[in-house]
């Protein structure tokens, strides 16, 4: 039973990891209406940072040509602030568009990163990626309580992310990127700058992407491109929209329920026989899944709670600054 | 949103998404993981381009099986094949792993690819399950095997040495290089760089593909400009055949040197006459035991078998071994022992023959399908390579490059 | 080192099939207001569709190709009237539909992959030699599928330019909203979008497995090139799409030429980028 819980255990780190993923979406997509779709481009900047942040110099015949053995912490904090500098580059040429416009450029943004990373041999080890990422506090605590208590620390961060996310919603800031969700035009009538406001909204979104990505990093100790494919943010975007968008515990549940999801059908070969195509299957299952939900509770199990109009003109007109 | 008038109700919607999720967590709980049998895990990928890897070792690893259980099982418990498929994905891989260490309780991993493999291996290290690949060739394991990872494939850096001394001695002097962008093709393309360069050629053009694109035509153009007599391709044989196909279309003409990933006779085949001359490197036949396991693999397959299935054979005997020498089925005490059963003692070349004589208290040395397969403390094999050479529908063995013609 | 006019020939090869699928994509962004994720899905179907007609029941190729259409037509009908269609009906959002179709694709992807295998597969058509021409080469079929392509596009011309039919569709892509109010029946334009998009995709779908090979992933592998195309040439604009698609394959052909080919998948993406930086209503610069 103790190999039954220590796999609960990492498959609980891994939604955790998805949580906080999901968590930055919700604000990007939840609360301001952005639909990024290269969401999966901010997670391999945060790992990829925090990794040449932390990895001990190159060896003769490392292909990479940096590393510079910081501490864990700088290297999680490097990671944010590098996704957050990802997240202006971004938004710069395409947070004035129409939203269909940051939907593809994010898919390309992400895919040129890839390929970035596949290519660039100095920088980030290239197709064979980087190894031997170092975890916080490995030395002192027990390795046999170390799988609990990186759960702990990804915990930490599905809780702080979520903190500030309803903080976010209550505060006046918030108010307003909901107003530019639901109405830009009568937002912008209100005097509100909403370049500047969906900039803050997407920079905060991709730091959150960024600390799943280091906490991603430290967890599995070594980056390959095949870790950050487009995948990753299809599987993000499921979590939010089965968990329920505009709402920060559907962010969680979502994510939370999308990975059970992933590993409980691994299991399916044992109960059916049907051999061969199982991995095809479960693919095709969780296409459904997003199909039906959609159709049926296009909300989500968790849908955002509603605001009656009044208060919502009171909080939009009071709300700003 | 919209709110439409046709919503399942939110409790019944709930409800039904939790009885499905705890009916999979308690089929988790009975999955696997018995006490009476001993588990081998497969970690391949199923799905994708490569999905022929997974699909085809583990026709290879169940003839291996079927043997030991045969002969008593290991350590006298019967082996059960746990597969888990990696998607290519690095994420997706680890979590596999996890299920297959923690609650299946697997006693060794066959796998994955080159893609994965250096991904998962310190956590493989971490859990003490040794991983013992049949298909990976990176040289990033070169200098870091051993320990809990072996492999019982040829490194890429000799492969890509061995193809580097063909082109060599057989007087070309300017080459061109082509290879897969992923983690397979690109070590094994560097080293043909190095090696012939060390050697005293000339590369006229290095050009790196993306694999599982369709055209080929702007890369084949950029290879052939210089009119290079011999072009060093490592593909797989998907993206390999599109390329030869495109090439021939094309009138290119040179000579090829292909890397062990099309060396099957199907691609000669498929392939034929414009493939005529053109080389391929392989491993070295194993003799009878390699026709004894070529015949079982076409009955139960129907095709003659793919690249890496006698290193999947032999990787899973390997592992039996190594269990009957520990006499324990505990991933952390027969990982040692797999260096040891495949060298230095009397050459065995089954599993009852080799638990024969573990239980004699003779050291033994499996020699398998694929070869010889001694395993360095590196965890690596030292292989030497058999040079084929295209008749226009099959690979003829023309030449070998032995293991030591390799150290430059 | 000298610049070979082979790599510009190669992109016009390529670049003339992606227009074909990008047309088909632009039309259903336009018109059915949503970017549809499973359309490089209907590319692989009609490959596959022509495949089994081909090899499996061994008719000529032509005949093969034109089988394709219907076929996939009649999937992508069927396909919009039981996974769109109702969320249509409740007025889902763009990104309601968007979602489903992103679910859609993954289905019918790895639907593929069930039936057929990951295996690349061939259309059974003659040898392909490439015939030396001006200095550069190139073989029968691929002249074959330059000109059909061409004259897909001048049909599609004729039809958005001289049919009732095709003016509603454009006044409907180019301005939705105009156009409801105008009283045109969106449900006889949007499946006549579905019927004229699947329809040119399969074709696109026959010619590139043409020119290459057959494979579950074919589609989905061109998705983001097509999207690229769609951006360039200004989202509902088929005329765009058309120059969009054939400078896109162009740009990444001879990208081989200068830059290393394994960057080849994101050319199409930092051209993309660039566009919208500089000319964000795309290079045609309609009004959108």
């Amino acid at each position: 039973m103790l190999e039954q819980l220590s796999f609960m255990t990492s498959v609980a780190t891994v939604a955790g990891i998805y949580a906080v993923l999901a968590l930055g979406l919700n604000i990007h997509w939840g609360e301001t209406g952005l639909l990024n779709f290269g969401h999966v481009a901010f997670f391999a900047v945060g790992a990829y940072t925090t990794a040449i942040l932390t990895i001990p110099s190159p060896t003769a015949t490392q292909a990479y040509s940096f590393g510079f053995g910081l501490p864990v912490v700088v290297g999680i904090v490097g990671g944010c602030i590098a996704a957050g500098l990802v997240a202006v580059l971004l938004g710069i040429p395409t947070l004035q568009l129409d939203e269909e416009y940051l939907a593809i450029v994010s898919i390309g943004l992400a895919e040129i990163l890839r390929h970035v990373m596949m290519n660039e041999n100095w920088l980030t080890g290239g197709v064979a990626g980087l190894y031997g990422i170092d975890r916080p506090l490995r030395g002192v605590i027990p390795p046999e309580a170390y799988d609990f208590f990186y759960l702990g620390l990804v915990v930490l961060a599905v809780g702080l992310c979520y903190a500030y996310s309803r903080r976010l919603k209550q505060s006046p800031f918030g108010r307003v990127l909901r107003s530019i969700r639901d109405d830009e035009e009568a937002s912008i009538a209100l005097g509100k700058h909403t370049f500047r406001y969906r900039m803050q909204a997407f920079v905060v979104g991709g730091v959150m992407a960024g600390l799943a990505g280091a906490l991603w990093a430290h967890y599995a100790t070594a980056l390959t491109p095949t870790a950050f494919g487009a995948n990753i943010t299809f599987l993000t975007w499921v979590g939010l929209i089965v968990g329920g968008s505009g709402n920060s515990k559907g962010a969680i549940l979502g994510a939370g329920l999308i990975i059970a999801f992933r590993e409980a059908t691994r299991y399916l070969p044992d109960l059916y026989g049907l051999g061969d195509i199982i991995p095809t299957l479960r693919l095709i299952l969780v296409g459904a899944l997003v199909i039906v939900t959609i159709r049926y509770r296009p909300d989500g199990l968790l849908p955002e709670r509603d605001i009656s109009y009044a208060e919502y003109c009171k909080r939009v007109e009071y709300g700003g600054e | 949103m919209v709110n439409g008038d046709k919503q399942v109700d939110r409790r019944t919607f709930l409800q039904t998404t939790a009885v499905a999720g705890g009916a999979f967590s308690v089929a988790g709980c009975m999955g696997g993981g018995g006490s009476d049998t001993a588990v081998l895990g497969m970690l391949q990928p199923f799905t994708g381009e490569v999905a022929w890897v997974g699909e085809s070792s583990e026709v290879a690893m169940n003839i291996a099986v079927d043997q030991i259980n045969e002969a008593g099982g290991m350590n006298g418990t019967d082996i059960e094949i746990v597969t888990e498929d990696t998607e290519t994905n690095q994420q997706t891989a680890i979590s596999a792993l996890r299920k297959l260490t923690d609650s299946d309780g697997a006693s060794a991993i066959l796998g994955p690819t080159s893609f994965t493999l250096p991904a998962v291996m310190d956590i493989a290290q971490e859990s003490q399950v040794p991983i013992i690949s049949p298909t990976a060739g990176t040289s990033v394991l070169d200098d870091r095997g051993g320990n809990y990872i072996f492999r019982t494939s040829a490194s890429d850096s000799l492969g890509g040495k061995a193809m580097a001394r063909i082109a060599r001695d057989n007087g070309y002097e300017e080459i061109a290089v082509m290879y897969v962008d992923n983690q397979g093709g690109r070590s094994f393309g560097q080293t043909v760089i190095e090696g012939f360069e060390a050697l005293g050629g000339t590369i006229t053009t290095e050009v790196a593909l993306t694999p599982g694109k369709s055209s080929y035509r702007s890369e084949l153009t950029e290879a052939f400009q210089d009119e290079p007599e011999f072009v060093s391709l490592t593909a797989g044989t998907q993206t390999g055949q599109i390329i030869l196909d495109q090439w021939d279309e094309q009138g290119l003409g040179g000579v090829w040197g292909l890397s062990n990933d099309m060396q099957t006779d199907s691609f000669a085949a498929d392939v034929g006459a414009p493939l005529e001359d053109s080389y391929a490197i392989g491993p070295l036949p194993g003799g009878e035991k390699y026709d004894e396991f070529a015949a079982e693999y076409e009955s139960r397959a129907g095709e003659s078998p793919q690249p890496f299935t006698p290193e999947a054979y032999d990787a899973a005997m390997l592992a039996a071994l190594a269990a009957e020498a520990a006499e324990s089925n505990s991933g952390s005490d027969l990982a040692g022992e797999i260096p040891a059963v495949s060298k230095d003692g009397e050459t065995v070349t089954s599993f009852q023959a080799g638990a024969d004589a573990l239980d004699n208290g003779t050291e033994i040395d499996y020699d398998g399908a694929s070869g010889p397969v001694d395993i360095t403390s590196q965890g690596n094999i030292r292989s030497s390579f058999a040079v084929f050479q295209s008749t226009g529908s099959e690979w003829e063995q023309v030449g070998e490059i032995a293991a030591d013609s390799l150290d430059f | 080192m000298a610049f070979d006019p082979q790599f510009l020939l190669n992109g016009v090869i390529v670049g003339s099939t992606i227009a074909l699928a990008a047309i088909g994509l632009t039309l259903i962004f336009g018109i059915l207001d949503f970017i549809n994720f499973a359309h490089g899905e209907y590319l692989t179907l009609g490959a596959y569709a022509a495949l089994v007609a081909n090899v499996a029941l061994g008719l000529p190729f032509v005949v093969a190709a034109v089988v394709a259409i219907p076929i996939t037509v009649a999937l992508a009908l069927a396909l919009d009237r039981v996974v769109f269609y109702p969320l249509r009906r409740e007025g889902a959002g763009a990104l309601s539909l968007l979602i489903t179709s992103f679910g859609l694709s993954i289905i019918l992807r790895n639907a593929v992959e069930m039936v057929w295998s990951s295996d690349p597969r061939r259309f059974d058509v003659g040898g392909a030699e490439a015939m030396a021409i001006a200095g550069v080469r190139i073989t029968a079929v691929q002249i074959a599928i330059v000109v059909v392509s061409l004259v897909l596009m001048i049909a599609i011309h004729l039809l958005l330019t001289r049919t009732t039919l095709g003016v509603t569709m454009r006044a409907t892509a180019s301005n939705r909203s105009l156009a409801l109010s105008s009283g045109v029946n969106t449900e006889r334009i949007v499946t006549w979008t579905w019927v004229i998009g699947a329809g040119l995709t399969a074709i696109a779908g026959v010619l590139i497995g043409l020119n290459t090979v057959v494979r579950p992933s074919m589609g989905f592998g061109l998705l983001l090139v097509m999207f690229a195309a769609v951006i360039l040439g200004g989202i509902g604009d088929p005329y765009g799409a058309m120059l969009g698609g054939l400078s896109i394959g162009i740009a990444q052909e001879v990208s081989v030429a200068f830059i290393s080919a394994s960057y080849k998948p994101a050319v199409a993406f930092t051209i993309m980028v660039v566009l919208l930086l500089w000319k964000p209503e795309g290079l045609r610069g309609a009004d959108t």
